[in-house]
């Protein structure tokens, strides 16, 4: 696999580093993490990316907003965004749906794949 | 499309529900308004055709409801009362339309039809996507003017993709609207549904994958310009990027480890979340869980659904999966779930538990236990044995540490000694961060404890007050019972065991050894006596008011309420035969134990002691652990006495 450069936006740490340990491992992609909405944004602006994974149920700032956040800024508007989340109900789903997102991943992911299915998804 | 009959006529509801079938309707049937409302928030529907007249919520409140509820699907009004005043006021709760009875059955069914097509898409009545039609007049479908021969199902499911083009469908979604509550097909039956569809299309000369999977959503008619990097991209396990065998199994073990340590990492994390859902739990169980607590659960729940699945807890993910489907903010529990979530959250603890001991290969790392409740040892090999009891155990709001081999036994009563040797370092503050045990299930046949373990163990079951501790056996000989008897076990059990025998034994003994909650109050004008008495039933876990000033006697019997009085006899203003006296007069406490503590030995006073009232009289020079005795002893017999007055 190409080397890329993949931001993680989750609040919950085990899942922030166990996505980035598999990403790491499997592809050797350089991962760069961040807690919260705020600060992902903050990194998409400032750091050259070829992916952005977002979980959609974080507090303050959820994935759903902070996608739109990511839109509406020029420098991060291109960048590909996949949406991390829990199997949604149908609503949601529909939601998703309306979205200009590159693909959506449900959790729980296999770790052992997953790294194989975003460079699928990215190519 | 899936259609929810509200009818309490049988009669009239079964011959509309085979009319609907016949049609290809999904059915579901309700015989009163507050069941139809419950199958409304479970499930999702395209049309209510809703009676009424119904029993428990009839049907113009009904309507009022779903509208007030920004529930948007369309609303048939079944009435017998062909009266204008019905009509206005069904039409002004919110229905779309009406039909009278007896039914015209083709025009009922066009009715329908119409209030589909108009939920659900324009008024066409024959349904395009580029080369395929779908003629709903007809009950047809064509790709390039060729005949599709199609089920009824894969006719709904083609009817469903068109009448919501661009929208995706997920297995469960397309199980909601084709399939009625009473039919249980699992999703892989829509798996099926839509492989058959695909051929029949594929046969026809329609595109491969006409009908598209979109990775981690469903299904849906494929977009011509699917292959923007803008649209969801589909993923199949077959797309997966190769990678020679050996060099794949070294990063599945390196990515097994690193996982390994993450989640070892993540315990204090994970004890939260557990925690959170155990305080939900524990709120259900009471009755009292509020909106902010149940939002936070849910949330939780949600957490850690994802994340346990990752780390390859498939079961502890499917539990808190449905746990936040139980706790759904919009969710109403009735009596069966709310018991249902409390199981599945003492099952969830148990997986992670056990997760833990096998992960790490280490024996004793529990996540902390909830503070809030009771907390039982279970030392037990029997796996199978264990979790009946902890799923009992949680019904009646225990929680059950699990030690199921000798060395975690060994670390259980370790760390309970701890526990207990910090209590009583702490015992003059108010938080402690440690939980100690309220009882303890021992299997000892099995395991064989050392003479320390077994005189920890003694020193455990022995502290003041005793910890309950029950001896469970498959051998009865005499030389079990007198290991057990020695160990100072509180009662022995031979197995076969039966959960619900065993906690109630172990509440039995601890209410016959734990008299926390009661409440004595003891009244002497010398402060040092009261200290010693403090000190004296603080261990036992006996609340305790004490007065000084006989002046503050009434109003603190008042508010304090307490089990058991004690009295000194001489006192300033007031002396205690008097105090005895004016409470035996008020009916209320006409049954509170009385005992009087004086340094007057002469029979006259403890005459008059009786005579107002006291139940028991004692002589200062009563030396402390017979003082306790005694007075536990009226308190388990008042308790006793209680306790038969209730069931009387």
């Amino acid at each position: 696999m190409a080397t890329k450069r993949i931001l993680i936006i989750d609040d919950e740490a085990d899942i922030r580093e166990a996505t980035k340990l598999c990403l790491e491992v499997a592809a050797g992609w350089e991962i760069l993490t961040a807690s919260s909405g705020i600060e992902g944004i903050q990194t998409a602006a400032s750091e050259p990316l070829d992916a952005i994974l977002l979980d959609v149920m974080m507090p303050d700032m959820d994935g759903l907003t902070t996608f739109e956040k990511l839109q509406a800024n020029p420098k991060t508007q291109n960048i590909p965004v996949i949406l991390l989340t829990a199997k949604a109900q149908p609503a949601e789903q529909r939601q998703f749906t309306q979205l200009a997102v590159t693909a959506v991943i449900t959790k729980p992911y296999d770790p052992l794949t997953i790294a194989s299915y975003i460079a699928e998804v990215l190519n | 499309m899936r259609i929810l009959l509200i009818e309490d006529d049988e009669c009239i509801a079964q011959t509309l529900e085979n009319v609907l079938r016949n049609e290809h309707y999904a059915v579901d049937v309700a015989v009163d308004g507050q069941l139809g409302w419950d199958l409304v928030e479970t499930f999702s529907y395209d049309l209510i055709l809703l009676d009424v007249l119904l029993p428990k919520l009839n049907g113009i409140q009904f309507c009022q409801r779903l509208r007030s509820c920004n529930y948007q699907m369309p609303v048939l009004l079944l009435t017998a009362q062909d009266s204008g005043a019905d009509k206005v006021l069904g039409l002004n709760a919110g229905a779309d339309d009406y039909v009278v009875k007896p039914f015209d059955f083709p025009e009922l069914l066009a009715r329908i039809r119409v209030l589909l097509r108009r939920g659900n898409a324009p008024l066409f009545p024959v349904l395009h996507w580029e080369n395929l039609q779908l003629d709903s007049g007809l009950c047809r479908a064509t790709y390039q003017n060729q005949v599709l021969n199609l089920t009824p199902k894969e006719y709904r499911l083609l009817e469903l993709f068109l009448r919501n083009q661009h929208q995706v469908f997920s297995r469960s979604a397309i199980l909601e609207h084709l399939w009625s509550s009473e039919e249980v097909p699992n999703e892989d039956t829509v798996t099926a549904h839509i492989k058959g569809l695909r051929h029949k299309l594929k046969q026809a000369g329609a595109p491969a994958n006409m009908i598209e999977t979109v990775y981690g959503l469903g299904y849906r008619l494929k977009l011509p310009d699917a292959e923007s990097t803008s649209e969801l991209s589909e993923l199949t396990a077959k797309s997966v990027t190769h990678q020679p065998s050996a060099q794949k199994d070294s990063i599945h073990q390196k990515t097994k480890a690193g996982l390994d340590q993450i989640w070892e990492k993540s315990k204090g994390q994970n004890g939260d979340r557990l925690s959170t859902l155990e305080q939900a739990s524990q709120a259900l169980r009471t009755g009292k869980i509020d909106g902010e607590l149940r939002q936070k659960a849910h949330q939780t729940a949600h957490k850690l659904a994802g994340s346990l699945g990752i780390f390859g807890l498939t079961e502890g993910s499917r539990l808190a999966r449905e746990v936040e489907q139980m706790l759904c903010p919009e969710r109403n529990l009735d009596a069966g779930q709310t018991h249902h979530v409390i199981k599945q959250v003492a099952a969830l603890r148990l997986e992670l538990e056990t997760a833990f001991n096998k992960r790490l290969n280490q024996i004793g790392t529990k996540f902390p236990p909830n503070q809030s409740l009771p907390l039982l040892l279970v030392i037990e090999n029997n796996l199978k044995l264990a979790k009946q009891i902890i799923a009992k155990a949680a019904e009646q709001g225990l929680q059950v540490e699990l030690a199921p081999d000798l060395a975690a036994a060994k670390a259980a009563i370790d760390a309970a000694i701890r526990v207990e040797n910090t209590h009583d370092q702490l015992s003059n503050q108010t938080h402690s961060t440690t939980h100690s045990l309220d009882g303890v299930l021992l299997n000892l046949s099995f395991f064989n404890l050392d003479e320390d373990s077994l005189d920890q163990l003694a020193t455990l079951i022995n502290q003041t007050p005793p910890l309950p501790v029950l001896f469970c056996t498959t051998h009865d000989g005499v030389a079990e019972r007198v290991k057990a008897t020695r160990l100072g076990t509180h009662a022995f059990f031979q197995k076969p065991l039966v959960p619900s025998q065993v906690l109630e034994t172990i509440a039995r003994v601890r209410s016959q050894v734990c008299i926390s909650n009661f409440k004595v109050m003891v009244v002497d004008d010398d402060p040092q006596l009261l200290a010693i008495i403090q000190n004296l039933m603080s261990p036992w876990g006996v609340q305790l008011a004490t007065v000084e000033e006989p002046l503050q006697f009434w109003n603190t019997l008042e508010t304090f309420s307490p089990d058991l009085l004690l009295l000194d006899v001489e006192m300033p203003r007031f002396s205690g035969i008097e105090l005895c006296q004016i409470v035996r007069n008020a009916p209320r406490w006409s049954d509170l134990p009385i005992l009087f503590l004086s340094v007057h030995t002469d029979t006259k006073i403890e005459h008059q002691a009786f005579e107002a009232g006291a139940n028991a009289y004692f002589s200062k020079s009563i030396v402390g652990p017979e003082l306790v005795t005694q007075v536990l002893n009226r308190l388990e017999r008042s308790q006793l006495l209680r306790s038969m007055s209730h069931h009387e």
